[in-house]
């Protein structure tokens, strides 16, 4: 590829997730209908980079002459799981939805806030708020430090906000541009980006911090399980509890230029990737034991079956939970792809990676 | 011990979390535990040496000063009040209840230093609103809040009641929800960097 099929893959890419979005179908909740017949659900195209409580003037319309009187404080849930709103709204989807759904239906509330299970949300401010420090983590995980958000002009700070709310990339860009958030190890995009910026250097002077690359990479991991053995993803059980899913904030260290997504998630979740053989010997010398010592109190099995039950327990074990699939953006994309160009061009406008991960685990065997 | 920048590795960290818990023991015996929650083991998932974090649950803080504003806005809803205003409603604008909070100390993988967490909640697990903290602190310090700086405290952990407090005394609270950095440099003596990450004003102060 030349530079310039690069840059234009680049760009094409960032368009591409910029330009994503999900369409909701939203319903309000029947404990909430107070009318014969009840409300049409509301039709909206969410963007993926936005969060749910930011819709809220949106929906409000088709539902606000039906509510009872009283103080909103709007939440939402899909199949009975009350929805994070701190979450970015293309996250929720790839993460709860195994097969999608479109339109993805989604239920509204405008009363009982679940404050035992979510956290209180008081409109666009917090989630305003909530993304600016997830920024300056990010910021601080790339640079070491968060001065370059820190000293943003209100007016820069205004602007990047907005851009978020309005999905405008050209505008987010031209601000985010300033930060010098760029991953390292991305040399096609990061070589992209100091040559259009030539000019701007004369403007950039003293107050940028010349940023200094830790290798660090943003991420956020959450990691689903899906117990059943199962063929097809639209057959898995919803997720009926937060419980249920693991999410790991977890800063990834890019090591040298052939640093994969396959070596990335092998960085976050090594038991996955663990050598079979090993962990075969190691439950067959723990498996061994146990046999051993439980001879002792029942006179149930001889030496040559427990060696037998333990290597079949250890067969059964290593294979117990393989990745079912890695999604990014709503896309599956190849573990070969250098991963600094993932973060690059498929990050979320506060330059954190989202990543899904669905494993598969077996059900243990019971002897 | 640690790296002289002040971050600590996630091994580092539960040790310094063991130590401090020891020591709280020993200097405020008449405050409820830190308690230390192991991470919870999955086979498939590995926290990359996040053995756990410091809980210390359900504290009741004393009130600083009482407001009379309570009664002012019972009031006010009995006068507007109508035959579809439930008394639930009611209880949560009250604010009659004691004042719950959790704190948790974890390890930051992204910024490298103990994180402390803190959520306020009645007496019905209901979380507390903005408004309802900052009555938990104390009023001087309740004019900073409009400010962002960073501030520095250093505190013997020997007058083990007025530590809680002056922790308090010196969060900043941009929204509900909130998010601080501290950071325990030496044992004996904690000196605690408490800085808030939600600015209402993105001043020149810098964090680190």
């Amino acid at each position: 590829m030349t530079m310039d099929e690069y840059k234009a893959a680049g760009n094409e890419a960032q368009q591409y997730v910029w330009a994503g979005a999900i369409p909701l179908q939203i319903h309000l909740h029947d404990s909430e209908v107070t009318t014969l017949p009840p409300p049409s659900p509301a039709l909206i195209l969410a963007s993926r980079f936005g969060y749910l409580p930011l819709l809220v003037p949106q929906i409000k319309p088709f539902f606000s002459s039906l509510l009872p009187p009283g103080v909103d404080t709007v939440w939402f849930d899909y199949k009975g799981l009350p929805l994070k709103w701190y979450i970015p709204t293309g996250v929720l989807f790839d993460l709860l939805c195994a097969e999608p759904e479109r339109p993805w239906n989604i239920t509204v509330h405008f009363r009982g806030y679940p404050g035992n299970l979510l956290i209180p949300c008081e409109g666009e401010e917090s989630v305003k708020w909530n993304f600016i420090n997830a920024l300056k983590e990010a910021a601080y995980i790339i640079n070491g430090n968060c001065k370059n958000i820190m000293n943003m002009s209100q007016s820069d700070q205004a602007e990047l906000w907005l851009s978020v709310l309005k999905g405008r990339m050209e505008v987010y860009h031209g601000v985010s541009s300033k930060l010098k958030l760029e991953v390292a190890g991305d040399e096609f995009s990061f070589k992209l980006n100091s040559s259009s910026s030539k000019a701007l250097q004369g403007i950039n002077d003293s107050n940028a911090t010349a940023p200094t690359r830790t290798g660090r990479i943003p991420v956020r991991l959450y990691l689903r399980s899906i117990v059943e053995d199962i063929d097809h993803l639209e057959d898995s059980h919803i997720v009926d509890n937060w419980d249920k899913i693991s999410y790991i904030n977890h800063p990834v260290e890019a090591n040298g230029n052939c640093f994969t997504l396959y070596d990335a998630v092998k960085a976050l979740l090594p038991e996955l990737f663990a050598d079979k053989s090993s962990i075969y010997a190691n439950q067959r010398v723990e498996e061994v034991g146990e046999e051993l010592r439980s001879e002792e109190a029942s006179s149930s099995a001889g030496p040559e079956d427990t060696a037998e039950i333990s290597s079949e327990r250890a067969g059964s074990l290593s294979d117990n939970a393989e990745i079912k699939l890695v999604r990014i953006q709503g896309i599956e994309p190849k573990m070969e792809i250098p991963f600094a160009w993932i973060a690059n061009n498929l990050m979320n406008p506060e330059h954190y990676l989202h990543i899904c991960v669905y494993i598969k685990i077996r059900e243990p065997i019971n002897i | 011990m640690e790296s002289g920048d002040g971050t600590l590795s996630a091994t580092e960290f539960s040790v310094a979390a063991c130590a401090f818990s020891e020591l709280w023991k020993t200097f405020n015996s008449s405050l409820p535990r830190w308690s230390w929650v192991p991470s919870p083991k999955r086979s498939y998932v590995h926290y990359q040496n996040m053995e756990g974090y410091l809980s210390l649950e359900n504290v009741i803080l004393p009130r600083f000063f009482v407001e009379d504003d309570v009664m002012e806005e019972v009031e006010c809803s009995s006068a507007e009040e109508d035959d579809f205003i439930d008394t639930a409603k009611l209880v949560r604008n009250h604010d009659s209840g004691t004042h719950h909070y959790n704190f948790h100390i974890v390890y930051s993988l992204s910024y490298r230093v103990p994180v402390l967490y803190f959520r306020a909640y009645c007496s019905d697990g209901q979380p507390l609103a903005l408004k309802d903290i900052e009555k938990d602190i104390p009023a001087d310090s309740v004019q900073l809040l409009t400010k962002s700086k960073w501030t520095f405290l250093t505190q013997e952990l020997v007058n083990a009641e007025s530590f809680m407090q002056s922790l308090l005394k010196e969060i900043y609270i941009a929204t509900v929800g909130v998010h601080f950095l501290a950071r325990a440099s030496h044992i004996a003596s904690a000196m605690v960097y408490i800085t808030p990450l939600w600015d209402n004003g993105m001043d020149e102060a810098t964090l680190r």
